[in-house]
Parts: C-alpha cells; sequence; structure tokens
C-alpha cells in the first residue's frame, strides 16, 4: 500500500496493488449512436431526405456533395480554427480579420515582391503567428476580457489589411503556381477540402487523444480547478490563441488561392458561420465539449442546407433565416440537456453548509 | 432582559423538520422568539442552523407537520412573512453571511435597488431626495455618518454590515418582526463589533426580534437575551442566556463528545514504537507569513496526521492555499527532505512536482469539473503520465480510475459517469483519489468533509487514517472539529494567525479544541 503513494507516476500506480488489471466497463456503442450525441448526422439525413423530394433534379447530383465540400472547406477551417481557443475558455473574436489580413499581405506579396509563393506562403503564416502572439498578450498578460481584447485586436486587423491593399483589390503576380495550392483537385474535391480534414484529424487527435487536449478542455471548463491541479491555464489559453490564428491565417492564404486575388473586404463574414459551427459542433459527439469531428458535421449539415437552398432558388434571406434558426435550436437542446445533467444543486448546497464562505 | 419569559411569544414554532434527499438536517425542532429580544442561534457546523434559517426565510419548505404561531395564532409562512389566520403578519429577513450586496455600487445604489429610486423631474432620479432617504434608514441602524457614495468594495466589512441591515430594514412593511443575522461578526475587529452590537440594540429598541447566529460563544453572553441550541438538527436546549454560562454552553454545543467511527491513529503504534517527537521530520515550514498568518512554523514527522483548526480568519483556511501556491505567501519556506522550497515562489503546478496532493475547500468550483466523467477528473493532475508515446492511454486512465474507486468504495464505481451525477460524498473520494495519486510527500486537506454524508465522512476519515498507518503525512486544515479529533495526531490550534494552542493525544478534543480558537472574551479580536 505505501509503494503506491511513492510511486512517481500515476499511471504506474495501482492502488489495488500488483500489476493486476481492472475490469473495466465499455462504453456504450448504442450511446454513441443515440440522437443525443449526433443529432446532426440524423438532421443531414432529415435535410438531404427534404431536398431530394423538393428539387430531385437540382439536388441529387453527384457533385453536389463535392460543391457543398469544396465551397465550405475555407468556412470550415476557419470554424476549427475557433474550435481550440473556445475548448480553451477564451473567445477568439478576430479570425475572420485575421483570415482577411492574412489574405491581402500574401497577395500583397505576389505581386510586389519577388519572393517565390512558397516564402510568401511561410510570411503569411508568420503574419498569423505574430497575430496570436498579439492576442496571446492581450488576453492572457494583459488580463483583457477575450470577447472585447481579441473584439479590438480585429478592428486594428481592419486597419492593417486597409494599410496593406491600400483600399484596392490586390490581383497582380497571382500566378498559377500559387493558386494551384487551392485549385489543384483530387478526383472532385479540391485540396482545401483534404486540408480541412487534415486538420481535423490532427486537432481531433490532439484535444481527444493527447493529455493537452484533456487540459486545454479542463482549462475551458473549469479553470480554477485546473489551475489548482497544476494545469498552467495561462500557457494553454495562450497557446489557443495562437492555433486559432494560425489556421485562420490558412484559411486566407486558401482564400486568396482560390479566388486569385486579395480583397480589403473579405474576413468579417467568415466569424457568425464559424461560430455557428463551432458551437453547433459542441452538441455533436462530446456531450457539450467543443470537438473537431462536431464542427466539420456541423459546417457540412449548415453547408448543405445553404447549398440546397440556394439549388432551389429561395430568396437570399432564407438560409439566414434557416442557419439562425437551427443554430439556436440545436444550442437550447444542449442547454437543457446540460441543465438536468447537472446534479441535485439544492441538497448539495444544502449539506455543505458546514463550509465557511 | 426578562423578553424570554414573556408569556406569549411572538413567533412559536413546533415540529420543525426538513430532510434533504433522506437525511434529516432538522428533525423536530421546537423555537420561540418574544418580540424585541436578540435570541442566539447556536451549535456547530451541520447542526441545522442554515437550513432553520432557510426555512424561516421561505427558501426551503419544511416537512409538514409543522405548526406555526403569531401571538398564540396559529399563523403560516408565505414571502418571508408569518402570517397570522387573522390577517395580521410579521416580517422575517434574513442578512445572510455574504451580506448580499452589490459590491461595486455604492450604499445609495445598494439600498435603492430594494426601496427603488425617487423620480425628479422628467422621470430622472432625484438623487438628493435619494441621498436622504439613504442617510435616514442608515440613521435608523445607528449609522448615519456612513459614507453613502463610496462603492461598497472600498468600505470595510462594519460598513457593508450596516448597509446591509439598513436595506433589510428599509422595507419593512409591519411594526414588528425578525431580522436574522447569520455570522455577521466574522472578521470584524472588536471595536467593529462593538459597533455592530450598538446597531442590534437599535433594532431592539424598536421592538424588532434578533435570531443571532455566531461562533463566538462570548458575544452571546454579551448581547444575547436567550440562545438555542442544536445539534445535528434536534433541538438540545432552549433558554434565557443568565441561566447558561460558557463551559455550559460549550457542553450543550457539542454533547458527549463520542468517537464517530473508530479512533484516531495511534501516533506511537504507527511509528514502530517511537513517538512522533523522535521520528524524522519528512516536512516542515518556517516563517509562513501571509495576509492572514504571521509568521507561522510548523514541522510533521514521520507518520503524523498534523490538523490546524481556527475559526474564520485565523489563517487556518489560508494555510493548505499558501502551502500549494495558490494564494501568494509573503515569506515561508517549505521543507521536503534536504531540499528546500521558498512559498513566495510556489504554485499549484510545483506543488504537483513536489508531490503534494491537495483536496481544496470547495469542491463544485476548486475541484472537480462536473461535466466530466469521473476517469477525467481523477486523472486532472495525472493525465501527463498517460500520454506516454503516441496515444493518450485511455484504458489504462480508466483502469487507474476504477482502481481508486475500488480503495475508496466510491459507488457507483463507473470511470465513464459525469461526476456531477454522483453525491456528494462520493465526489470527495474522487477529489481524494486524485490528491492521493500526486500525494508522495504528504496531503494537503482543506475542510476535507464538507458537504458529504456521515457515511461518506465516517469511510473518509477510516480511509485517511489507513494512508497515515502506510506512511502519508497529512495536513488537515478544517473547521469541522470532528475531522480534527477523528484523524489527526497532533492538532495546532490558530489564532489570528499565530499558534494559539498545541494539541496531542487525549487533548484533542472539541472541548479543548474551541476554547483554543475562541478568543477569551476581552481580546476578542
Amino acid at each position: 500500500m505505501s509503494s503506491a503513494t511513492q510511486q512517481p507516476t500515476a499511471a504506474d500506480q495501482k492502488p489495488t496493488g500488483g500489476g493486476e488489471s481492472v475490469a473495466v466497463p465499455h462504453k456504450s456503442l448504442l450511446s454513441a449512436l443515440s440522437f443525443q450525441n449526433i443529432s446532426a448526422v440524423y438532421l443531414f439525413g432529415l435535410v438531404v431526405l427534404v431536398f431530394a423530394i423538393w428539387i430531385p433534379d437540382n439536388f441529387l447530383q453527384t457533385d453536389t456533395i463535392a460543391a457543398v465540400l469544396n465551397q465550405n472547406a475555407v468556412p470550415g477551417i476557419v470554424a476549427l480554427a475557433l474550435v481550440v481557443p473556445l475548448a480553451a475558455g477564451v473567445f477568439d473574436l478576430s479570425v475572420g480579420y485575421t483570415l482577411g489580413a492574412v489574405s491581402v499581405w500574401v497577395a500583397w506579396l505576389l505581386g510586389n515582391t519577388s519572393f517565390s509563393p512558397t516564402i510568401c506562403i511561410a510570411l503569411g503564416l508568420l503574419m498569423a503567428l505574430a497575430i496570436g502572439i498579439a492576442n496571446g498578450f492581450i488576453v492572457v498578460v494583459m488580463r483583457v476580457d477575450s470577447f472585447i481584447g481579441t473584439l479590438a485586436s480585429g478592428s486594428l486587423l481592419v486597419a492593417l489589411t486597409l494599410i496593406i491593399s491600400g483600399n484596392t483589390q490586390l490581383t497582380d503576380g497571382i500566378t498559377e503556381d500559387f493558386t494551384a495550392v487551392a485549385s489543384t483537385k483530387i478526383s472532385d474535391f479540391t485540396l482545401p477540402v483534404v486540408y480541412m480534414l487534415v486538420i481535423a484529424v490532427v486537432m481531433w487527435y490532439f484535444l481527444e487523444h493527447r493529455a493537452i487536449g484533456r487540459q486545454t478542455q479542463a482549462s475551458g471548463l473549469a479553470p480554477e480547478a485546473a489551475r489548482l491541479a497544476g494545469i498552467r491555464v495561462d500557457a494553454i489559453k495562450f497557446g489557443s490563441l495562437i492555433v486559432s490564428a494560425l489556421l485562420a491565417g490558412i484559411g486566407g492564404i486558401l482564400l486568396t488561392a482560390t479566388v486569385g486575388g486579395g480583397s480589403p473586404s473579405v474576413g468579417p463574414q467568415y466569424l457568425i458561420p464559424a461560430f455557428a459551427a463551432a458551437f453547433l459542433g459542441a452538441t455533436q459527439l462530446k456531450g457539450g465539449l467543443f470537438n473537431a469531428w462536431g464542427t466539420v458535421l456541423a459546417v457540412i449539415l449548415l453547408g448543405t442546407v445553404y447549398n440546397g437552398l440556394t439549388l432551389a432558388g429561395v430568396a437570399v434571406w432564407v438560409p439566414y433565416v434557416v442557419q439562425g434558426v437551427v443554430l439556436i435550436a440545436a444550442l437550447a437542446l444542449a442547454g437543457v440537456k446540460r441543465r438536468s445533467s447537472g446534479g441535485d444543486a439544492e441538497s448539495s448546497d444544502e449539506l455543505a453548509e458546514a463550509k465557511p464562505a | 432582559m426578562n423578553a424570554a419569559q414573556n408569556p406569549e411569544p411572538l413567533l412559536r414554532i413546533e415540529n420543525l423538520s426538513k430532510t434533504f434527499v433522506g437525511q434529516k438536517a432538522l428533525d423536530g425542532v421546537s423555537l420561540a422568539i418574544a418580540p424585541g429580544e436578540v435570541h442566539a442561534l447556536l451549535g456547530q457546523n451541520g447542526c441545522g442552523k442554515s437550513t432553520l434559517i432557510k426555512v424561516l426565510t421561505g427558501y426551503h419548505n419544511p416537512d409538514p407537520g409543522v405548526r406555526f404561531w403569531l401571538d398564540g395564532k396559529e399563523a403560516h409562512l408565505g414571502h418571508g412573512k408569518l402570517i397570522a389566520e387573522d390577517g395580521e403578519s410579521i416580517e422575517i429577513r434574513a442578512v445572510h453571511q455574504d451580506l448580499g450586496l452589490v459590491d461595486r455600487l455604492n450604499a445609495v445604489d445598494n439600498i435603492g435597488l430594494v426601496i427603488g429610486y425617487s423620480s425628479a423631474t422628467a422621470g430622472n432620479i432625484g438623487w438628493r431626495a435619494q441621498a436622504q432617504r439613504t442617510r435616514e434608514l442608515l440613521a435608523k441602524v445607528g449609522a448615519g455618518g456612513l459614507d453613502i457614495w463610496r462603492p461598497l468594495d472600498q468600505c470595510d466589512k462594519l460598513h457593508r454590515t450596516q448597509v446591509a441591515i439598513a436595506r433589510v430594514l428599509a422595507k419593512w412593511e409591519t411594526e414588528r418582526g425578525l431580522v436574522i443575522l447569520d455570522e455577521p461578526t466574522a472578521s470584524l475587529q472588536a471595536q467593529q463589533v462593538d459597533r455592530l452590537f450598538d446597531v442590534i440594540r437599535e433594532i431592539r429598541s424598536r421592538g424588532i426580534s434578533v435570531l443571532y447566529v455566531s461562533h463566538r460563544l462570548a458575544e452571546i453572553f454579551e448581547i444575547g437575551d436567550s440562545l438555542t441550541v442544536l445539534r445535528e438538527g434536534k433541538l438540545i436546549d432552549s433558554k434565557p442566556v443568565a441561566e447558561t454560562d460558557h463551559d455550559g454552553l460549550i457542553t450543550m454545543m457539542l454533547g458527549s463528545t463520542e468517537a464517530l467511527v473508530g479512533d484516531a491513529p495511534d501516533p506511537v503504534a504507527a511509528g514502530n514504537g517511537r513517538s512522533p517527537a523522535e521520528r524524522p521530520v519528512r516536512l516542515s515550514v518556517s516563517n509562513l507569513s501571509s495576509n492572514e498568518l504571521d509568521d507561522l512554523s510548523f514541522e510533521i514527522h514521520e507518520g503524523e496526521i498534523l490538523g490546524f483548526a481556527g475559526v474564520v480568519g485565523s489563517g487556518q483556511e489560508e494555510l493548505p492555499y499558501l502551502m500549494v501556491g495558490s494564494h501568494r505567501a509573503q515569506s515561508g519556506i517549505v521543507r521536503i527532505g534536504a531540499e528546500e522550497h521558498d512559498l513566495t515562489k510556489m504554485s499549484p503546478r510545483k506543488a504537483k512536482r513536489l508531490g503534494l496532493g491537495f483536496v481544496p475547500a470547495d469542491r463544485a468550483n476548486q475541484a472537480l469539473i462536473m461535466e466530466l466523467a469521473v476517469a477525467d477528473n481523477m486523472s486532472l493532475a495525472t493525465i501527463g503520465d498517460f500520454d506516454k508515446g503516441q496515444w493518450l492511454r485511455k484504458r489504462e486512465e480508466a483502469s487507474f480510475a476504477v482502481s481508486w474507486g475500488n480503495r475508496l468504495e466510491l459507488s457507483p464505481n463507473d470511470p465513464y459517469k459525469a461526476v456531477g451525477l454522483f453525491s456528494g460524498g462520493n465526489q470527495q473520494k474522487v477529489v481524494l483519489g486524485r490528491a492521493l495519486s500526486v500525494g508522495r510527500t504528504a496531503l494537503i486537506l482543506a475542510e476535507p468533509t464538507a458537504g458529504v454524508d456521515i457515511g461518506a465522512k465516517a469511510l473518509i476519515y477510516n480511509y485517511l487514517r489507513k494512508e497515515a498507518a502506510a506512511g502519508t503525512v497529512m495536513i488537515v486544515c478544517s473547521s469541522d472539529v470532528t475531522d480534527l479529533i477523528e484523524v489527526c495526531t497532533r492538532v495546532i490550534a490558530l489564532r489570528n494567525g499565530r499558534i494559539a494552542a498545541e494539541l496531542t493525544g487525549d487533548n484533542i478534543n472539541e472541548d479543548a479544541m474551541l476554547r483554543s480558537i475562541l478568543a477569551p472574551p476581552k481580546e476578542r479580536v
């Protein structure tokens, strides 16, 4: 017994003695497939069914799925960018502006310098890194509330975007060498779809299968408990803002490559769909935790709805209504679920009366 | 005061019970409060005082079978009032320990939030009239001279307490009534306590009754007219203050000091026949100073469980947080073996590396992540140990959680169940499991049994004793003297940040402990 507490690591430690394995119950497969767990998959099926009946000629085409993914790869990357800071308990409202700033920065470099596309991309990522460090400094070191802090840094990025672009479209020097990073196709899918999936895999791996991910989730859910358990909550928040800026920067580079130029007006419009997907994604798979695959699922669901409605020729405002309603409904359901699993607050509060304030 | 002998009490309660998930917090309690008296409510932590207050203020519904009387007329509770059959009613209002004020606002606004704002022309707030009303209300509690425009977070505790009391009395619709003051003198200085007593006497002179809750027994003799003692949810006695004394009161509060389960570990047996003082020092702290602590030094020998007792503000509550670097010490050194570590540079992360397992006092906010599973919570501090190679070893982690669960009798022992769905006692076992898995040097426990039921308490005590016998040294800081009696081999009583007494062996009993932690009447600070 005493040896148990002398052991250097918890993994080696078997408090019941020796190295015998302890029976561990399995998670149920049934609950993994429940509506509560993957409602977006069922909703997706419903959406496909509705459009299949409504507009079979337009919707039931082999390229619809490719079109949805190709159109939503960059927004999907921005949504994934938000997952990490949200999991760590900070907002990054500057992702859209970061995307815009990096996009025009890379376009400007291509048009005004003789750097190769590779170097321009590297310099684009370097700018994203700098933005992430600045955000981390504002939020973690200066202790500005992340909601306001990243909103403010977003405003500075708008200024930067206008300075770099001179408020004009930058299309010079965008060669095919460069646009190939976005336009190359693998069967029907463009490369950004592949990047999005690779980012999702990496994010899933680190968030769910490495210690850093668990520590990130803990920092977001209960910062004080995490801090007292020896987790470097501040470092994790700082790092999460760097990750989100880098991913938004990748989104910006891909956008420049996709449209063949940098525009000072792009960026901000990516913010709300990204938040919608990240929050809807949090209601999927992991029971309320921000996660990569739930977010990808949400991007595909919201993208399919948008795509189907566009094909059906509805009024321009309708997709926005649907997006808003879906988001509110998903979060309301998640809220109900969270409250119902909160335990008997009254009695535990009562029994805790011994505790001094 | 002969108010207690008044034949017709203002308020009478009979057979008040309150049950929470199978546990009786109050069990057939009766209480009579005379008009215009200060009635002290006494008892240890967990005796049912808070529940009684919450029933009286309408926060909890009592179990069926209770009867209330107002002036001898059958009555019922409703919305902070006691209402008699004939429609007569009295106010019942409480000033809770945390005062319930908006600290960033000033007295005018805090009171204005209750009484409303007087309007001047065009619907603007008439600040002059508002200030006038605020001053009048404060004057009624003997606090007319306060700076009413200063935000409360810049004011001292007495100022805030006075505002809270004035606020409660501000919308007093009935002539008489009952004001409940829950530990109003906690962290007040002696001089401030005297001022607060003036306020209470002012209230009493208006014919309003006061139900006064305090752990400072000397105060009861100074301000109380009569008193009621509760123990484990039951009424022990109710009598005029003049008919009892300090020792009598302690006996009433504690009853016979029978042990809860088993005995505290025998320090000599645990040390292979050597007394603790002869054994090597495993951990020592020297010259620890902070907001509350004043140059505290102590040593823990092998096989010891060292307890710290003390009231609010004594440093007992702050000590464990200083030890693990959550609060910053002003000075202090901790020695572990041959190594010295500066406590002013301690951090929870460093404490973890040094093998200091920590059980924080506030389980819900400082220890557990309610949404996450047992295994995730159990491994929160040691998750890095499962992250070897390419993938987090989740099977190993779950098995680690299950084996700790087995050892601590976690029920149900399901590593994937969200920890928020467990009872308080089982949640505490998860916290304990985590601390034990870190604590190869020592365990530091703050309020280890706060909010856990008696069965889980016994289990936790038993477990700590076993763990100590196996060689883990522990520091237990608790406001619940039972914790200290049940597990500690030595107890240091803190008062005003200094060691007031050191108790060992048979001297670790509630009587001696309360005497040491409660300041004698004259030096109440």
